[in-house]
Formats: C-alpha cells, sequence, structure tokens
C-alpha cells in the first residue's frame, strides 16, 4: 500500500517536472515571438499537471492565435472551476473574457423556401436556424440539408466581432405535375420585358441561336425524349440533383 | 400552332405542356482551370440558393419549375471555381413562360476565363460580354411536340 502511494507521488512529481519544462519552453517561444508553439506548449503542460495559472496561459495563447472560442472556454473554466481561488489568476481571466466577447464573431443561418425536413449546418455541426452561432475568426462551411441530400453550401470569411448573417433558400422538390386537360392559358406578363418577345434585342438571339446550334440542347432534347415515352406529363429531370426544383 | 395543339390535346385527353427552363451547363474547362461548379438560382420571389454540381462530364442539367405565382425574373448563375475562387461566372436572367418549355443554355468557355465585364448586367459568353437579361421568348424552346 505504502509502496504503491510512493510511486504514485513519484509519477506525479514526474509529470510536475516534465510540465514545468513544457512551460519554459512555453515562455521561450513567447520571447521568440511564437504564439502557436507557445500554445502547443501551454496545453501539453496543462494536460501533465492541470493548475488554473497554465490554463490561463493556455487560454491567452488560444486567443493570440486566433482560437477565440476555446480561449474563451479555458477562461471561463478558470473562473469556475474548484482550486481557482488566486485573485489575480481571477482578476486576469475575468478581464479577458470581458474584452474577448466582443471580438468573437457570430454567424446566424437564416432559411426560406420549402422546410420541411431541412437542417443546417456550421462546420459540419447542426444549428438552428436563427441561432447566432459563434465561431473562430476566419472561413467556415455553412450548408442546408434535406436528409442526406445537401441542398446548398456557401463559403463564409468572417473577422473578429463580425456579426455574419447567411440566407440560404431551401428549393422546393417537386412531384411530377398532375396531368391537365385543355388549352394552357395565356402567357402571364410578370411586369418584366424577359417574360415577353423579346424583339429588338436580335444580338442576344443571336448568342442564344449560336449555342443552341453548337450541340447543348442535344443533351436537353435526349432527356426529354426519353421522359415523354414514359409519361403523359413528361417532366424534365436533370442530371444536378434534384434534378428539378421549383422556385418560388 | 400551339393552340391547335392544345386543343387536339384537349380533345385526345393529353396533359398541357409543363411550364419549364431546363438549364444546361456545357463546360469547356479542365480539371487545372477549375475545381468545382456550382449553380446559383434566384427565384421569381427574391428568394436565392445554390447546387453543387457533381464532378464529372457535362453536360450538366436541371429542371426549373415555378413553384408560386410570380413567373419572372429567374436568375441563373454558374459558377466555376478553383481553390475556392471564382474564375469564371457564366449568368442569364430571364423568366418561365407559362406552359412552354425553354432551354437556358450556359456555357463556361475557356475564353471567358478571368474576363471581367465591368458591368453588373454584362457577362462573358463566348469571349465577348453580352447582356445576362435575355428575354424567354429568345430562349431555345425545348421541343414538345416530337
Amino acid at each position: 500500500m505504502a509502496a504503491a502511494h510512493s510511486a504514485a507521488s513519484a509519477q506525479d512529481a514526474d509529470r510536475v517536472e516534465r510540465a514545468r519544462v513544457e512551460f519554459a519552453d512555453a515562455m521561450a517561444a513567447i520571447e521568440r515571438g511564437d504564439w502557436v508553439a507557445a500554445r502547443d506548449a501551454f496545453e501539453r503542460a496543462h494536460a501533465l499537471a492541470p493548475r488554473p495559472g497554465l490554463r490561463l496561459n493556455l487560454g491567452s495563447a488560444r486567443i493570440r492565435t486566433g482560437q477565440l472560442i476555446e480561449g474563451a472556454a479555458d477562461l471561463r473554466a478558470v473562473l469556475s472551476e474548484a482550486g481557482s481561488d488566486d485573485p489575480e489568476i481571477r482578476a486576469a481571466a475575468r478581464e479577458q473574457l470581458e474584452a474577448l466577447e466582443a471580438r468573437i464573431p457570430t454567424i446566424t443561418v437564416g432559411v426560406i423556401g420549402a422546410l420541411t425536413g431541412v437542417r443546417t449546418t456550421v462546420d459540419g455541426v447542426d444549428v438552428e436556424p436563427g441561432e447566432a452561432v459563434r465561431v473562430d475568426p476566419g472561413a467556415h462551411s455553412v450548408e442546408l440539408w434535406r436528409g442526406d441530400a445537401r441542398l446548398a453550401a456557401r463559403a463564409v470569411e468572417v473577422a473578429e466581432g463580425a456579426r455574419e448573417r447567411v440566407q440560404m433558400v431551401a428549393l422546393a422538390e417537386l412531384a411530377p405535375p398532375e396531368p391537365t386537360v385543355g388549352p394552357p392559358p395565356a402567357i402571364a406578363d410578370e411586369g418584366e420585358d424577359l417574360a415577353t418577345d423579346g424583339a429588338g434585342d436580335g444580338s442576344l438571339m443571336g448568342v442564344w441561336i449560336g449555342v443552341a446550334g453548337g450541340g447543348l440542347i442535344a443533351a436537353v432534347v435526349g432527356v426529354a425524349v426519353a421522359v415523354w415515352l414514359a409519361s403523359d406529363t413528361p417532366p424534365f429531370v436533370g442530371n444536378v440533383p434534384p434534378g428539378r426544383v421549383g422556385l418560388p | 400552332m400551339r393552340g391547335a395543339l392544345a386543343l387536339t390535346c384537349a380533345a385526345l385527353g393529353c396533359a398541357a405542356p409543363p411550364t419549364e427552363l431546363a438549364v444546361v451547363v456545357d463546360s469547356e474547362l479542365t480539371p487545372e482551370d477549375a475545381d468545382a461548379i456550382v449553380i446559383d438560382l434566384r427565384s421569381p420571389s427574391g428568394a436565392t440558393g445554390s447546387l453543387t454540381v457533381p464532378p464529372g462530364a457535362g453536360p450538366h442539367t436541371l429542371a426549373l419549375v415555378p413553384a408560386g405565382e410570380a413567373l419572372s425574373p429567374v436568375g441563373v448563375a454558374v459558377r466555376a471555381l478553383r481553390d475556392d475562387r471564382v474564375v469564371l461566372t457564366a449568368e442569364v436572367v430571364t423568366a418561365f413562360l407559362e406552359h412552354e418549355r425553354r432551354a437556358v443554355p450556359l456555357s463556361l468557355d475557356r475564353d471567358c476565363l478571368e474576363v471581367s465585364c465591368g458591368s453588373p448586367d454584362a457577362v462573358c459568353a463566348r469571349g465577348r460580354c453580352v447582356d445576362r437579361r435575355v428575354p424567354a421568348r429568345a430562349l431555345p424552346p425545348v421541343p414538345d411536340d416530337l
């Protein structure tokens, strides 16, 4: 029993000694301005011998290297964990944390459209639409999913303190249209010239006829023919998933 | 012609043609030119969305149908990206024509790589700057009387 206790104490002493070495490495890295190396050394030191002071240093180094979220977590841990009773360390943690809050950027994802069954993610983590998600400054990936199908993706670059809003649209996935019988209604004029004849814009028409004549339209016709043969109401379905989308 | 076809359809009990835009994206770009293609859509209501085109040989095709009352404008932009940077954009702003099927051909031409047209309504096509606004009737029809 006593031997086991002695062995454990020796192990603890060894870990503390190794933590001291890591701490010294971290301080040397700070001297030469290498905060990434300092952060890594503080991390190893804290893992070997968890102390509020080391956690404070680790948090500061993380903040210096752009890891604001983890740095804030370190500072909060210093304030909340048992053993954090050194008033100087607590005051330093509190002061840094207060200054940090406004620097942490957020991304808020908004979704409109066909919302049934959709979910949104930031960097692969599910988030609630409308919720301001705290992130580190830098590049982030915002995605919109319905089941296993990714509907949209957006790369977002956020700066310190930014309040980024990303608006995404869940496009409707339409079932094939119900058959309708009778003459088609008159063409609606929705106000923009785009839906009208377009006469007088000969150059544009020339461009499009030229493109169509170049063989692209063959792909459309090929698919359309295949669908036409299979159904009285031949919806065109493209080869880009989901193949057919409704625009609200 | 269309009216006669519709009356014939009515007599035979067949369906009216759907209101569709068939987007067809062809690309001259090599994997060295672009590593991703994204199709951006803008609906008549102003909603926007993006679809990532799976890698592989084109043409890439996509059907657009109205899901609301409004038919215009419809925006389709195709962005070619290399290392997350846009190197080429092809774009059309047009409209649905009710009970008509029109094709929206968009070509990613090597002649348009890194070309900037300097106007929000101009895009590069076949190496020259053209108006991105295309009247729907100027779009090639997808034949429905095959």
